[in-house]
C-alpha cells in the first residue's frame, strides 16, 4: 500500500507540473508515471483469477512502456551529445530485440522477462551515470538539486541496481527457498521502490517551485 | 512495481545459508552504493560550484583592478605633465616673452644678442616639448613592456639630476604578459613614488630578473630606511602588496634604520612556450 501511496503522490505531482515541465520531455516520466499507476491499481483491484492468470503479462506489458520511456528520455536528455544520441537508440533496439527473443521464445509471456529486463537496468544505470557524471564535469555553475533530470537519475540508479541484483538472485534455489531473506529483500525493495518514486516526485516538483532553467549541463552533454 | 514478483519464480523448502545472506548484502550495498554515487555527485558539485563563482569573483577584483592600475598610470602621466609644462616649457617660454619684450628698435647688437638668446630658449623649449612627447608616449611604452616603461621612468627621474640611478636588467627576451606588467609597472611607479617621499636618498639601484618562471624587481635606495618589526605599512606599501598578491607573486621589504631600504618583488612569469 505504501508503494501505491507514492505513486500515486508522484503521478499526482506529475500532473500538477505538466504544464510547467520545461524541458516538455519531462512529461514522459509523468505518462509513464500515469500508466504505472493505472497498471498497479487494475492489478491490485483486480479478481484473484484474473490476477493469477494475468499479473505477468501486465508486468511485462509495463516493463515494455517502462523501458522504451526511458530510452526516450535519456535520448532527450543527451540530445546535444553526439556519441550517447547514437548510442542511446542502438541500446534500446537492443533490449527491446532480447525483450522479444525472452518473451516470444524461451521463457514465455508467462514469465517475467528477467535477463533482458537485467540488461536494460545495466543500460539504464549506464544512462543515469553518465548523465550524474556530465553534472559533476560541468564548467559551469550548476545546482543539480534544481534539476528535475538529477533527481530522475538518481531515482534510476537506485531502483535499477536494486532490481538487477534481485532479478539476478531470484532464480538461486539457495536464495528462494530462505523466506526470511526473501522478506529482507521484498523491504529492501519497497525502499527502493519508495526512494525511486520519492525522487521522480522531488524532480518533479523542482518544475514548478523553483522553475525551470536549463536541463543538462550542454556544453558537457 | 512488480513488488510481487519472487512469487511467480520457484522456491518450497525454507533453510538458511550463507549465500541468501550474502545475496542479501549484494543487494544492500548496491542500494548503499547507488546512494553514495549520488550523494559524492551532489557535494562535489557544490564544491565544484563554490570554486567557480570564487574564480569568477577574483577574475572580477582582478578585471577591476586592472581598471584602477591603468587610469593610476594615466593620472601619474598627466601629473608629470603637468609639473613639466609649468616648471620647464613655462619657465622657457615666459623667459622667451621677457627677452623679446626687452629687443628695443634702435639698438641693433642688444637687439641680436636678445634674438640669439630667444633662439636659444625656444630651442630648448622643443626639446622640452620633445621630451614631454615621449613621456606621453611612455603611456603607451607600458604595452612595449616592462624593461621600456621603466627606462622611461628612470629617464625623467635622471632629470631632475638630484638621483644617481643604476638599473641592471638581466632579462634578455622577455615574454608578453600585459596585465601583468601593467601591474608590475604601476607597483615600481609606487615604490619610486614612496622613496622620493620617504627615503631622503641620493642613489637608486633597480635590478630585473627573469628566470624562465619568476620575474624579480628589485628597487633599492641609500635612505634612512625604517624598521620593519614595527607596524609601519602605510598606504603605499599596502597597495604594492595588494597588487602583488593579485600577481600570485610576493613582496619583501628588508630595511633597517640608516640602512636604506629594498623592495624586492617576486611575480610568476611563465615564458609563452610554458
Amino acid at each position: 500500500m505504501l508503494i501505491l501511496f507514492v505513486e500515486w503522490l508522484a503521478f499526482l505531482t506529475g500532473l500538477v507540473a505538466w504544464k510547467s515541465a520545461r524541458p516538455v520531455y519531462l512529461r514522459i516520466i509523468v505518462a509513464l508515471l500515469g500508466f504505472t499507476v493505472l497498471a498497479e491499481n487494475f492489478e491490485e483491484w483486480s479478481a484473484p483469477a484474473f490476477k493469477a492468470r494475468n499479473r505477468m503479462l501486465l508486468y511485462n506489458l509495463h516493463s515494455l512502456v517502462e523501458i522504451t520511456a526511458w530510452f526516450v528520455f535519456y535520448r532527450f536528455v543527451f540530445a546535444e551529445n553526439r556519441t550517447m544520441r547514437r548510442v542511446i537508440p542502438i541500446l534500446a533496439a537492443m533490449v527491446l530485440v532480447f525483450t522479444a527473443i525472452e518473451v516470444l521464445g524461451y521463457r514465455g509471456a508467462n514469465r517475467f522477462h528477467a535477463d533482458s529486463y537485467r540488461f536494460y537496468s545495466v543500460c539504464v544505470i549506464f544512462l543515469s551515470i553518465r548523465y550524474l557524471f556530465t553534472v559533476l564535469n560541468a564548467g559551469h555553475v550548476y545546482y543539480p538539486s534544481r534539476e528535475p533530470v538529477f533527481w530522475f537519475a538518481a531515482g534510476s540508479i537506485i531502483f535499477h541496481l536494486v532490481f538487477f541484483v534481485h532479478l539476478t538472485v531470484i532464480n538461486i534455489p539457495e536464495f528462494t527457498k530462505d523466506m526470511e531473506s526473501i522478506h529482507t529483500f521484498v523491504l529492501l525493495l519497497t525502499i527502493a521502490n519508495i526512494a525511486y518514486y520519492l525522487l521522480l516526485c522531488t524532480g518533479l516538483c523542482t518544475t514548478f517551485f523553483l522553475g525551470r532553467r536549463s536541463a543538462v549541463p550542454s556544453s558537457q552533454a | 512495481m512488480y513488488r510481487t514478483l519472487y512469487h511467480f519464480f520457484p522456491g518450497e523448502a525454507i533453510s538458511r545459508s550463507v549465500q541468501s545472506s550474502l545475496i542479501l548484502f549484494a543487494g544492500l550495498l548496491m542500494l548503499l552504493l547507488g546512494v553514495a554515487y549520488i550523494v559524492f555527485v551532489f557535494l562535489a558539485r557544490r564544491k565544484q560550484n563554490r570554486l567557480i563563482l570564487d574564480n569568477a569573483l577574483a577574475k572580477e577584483q582582478f578585471e577591476k583592478e586592472l581598471i584602477t592600475t591603468e587610469f593610476e598610470v594615466q593620472e601619474q602621466t598627466r601629473k608629470k605633465l603637468a609639473t613639466e609644462l609649468h616648471d620647464n616649457i613655462g619657465q622657457l617660454l615666459s623667459l622667451t616673452h621677457v627677452t623679446l619684450a626687452s629687443v628695443t628698435p634702435g639698438k641693433e647688437e642688444k637687439t641680436l644678442m636678445k634674438v640669439a638668446s630667444a633662439t636659444e630658449l625656444v630651442g630648448r623649449s622643443i626639446q622640452e616639448l620633445r621630451q614631454l612627447s615621449r613621456l606621453i608616449h611612455g603611456e603607451q611604452l607600458v604595452r612595449q613592456g616592462i624593461v621600456a616603461s621603466i627606462e622611461q621612468e628612470i629617464t625623467w627621474l635622471e632629470r631632475t639630476g638630484q638621483y644617481s640611478i643604476h638599473f641592471k636588467n638581466r632579462t634578455k627576451t622577455l615574454a608578453a604578459h600585459p596585465e601583468t606588467e601593467l601591474f608590475l609597472y604601476r607597483v615600481f611607479q609606487e615604490a619610486i613614488s614612496n622613496l622620493l617621499r620617504h627615503s631622503g636618498a641620493d642613489q637608486i639601484d633597480i635590478a630585473l630578473d627573469w628566470d624562465e618562471d619568476l620575474l624579480q624587481l628589485t628597487v633599492s635606495d641609500n635612505g634612512k630606511g625604517f624598521d620593519t618589526s614595527k607596524d609601519s605599512r602605510g598606504l603605499g606599501l599596502q597597495s604594492m602588496q595588494k597588487r602583488i598578491s593579485m600577481l600570485s607573486g610576493t613582496m619583501q621589504i628588508r630595511s633597517a634604520p640608516g640602512q636604506g631600504t629594498s623592495l624586492i618583488f617576486s611575480i610568476p612569469f611563465l615564458s609563452p612556450n610554458n
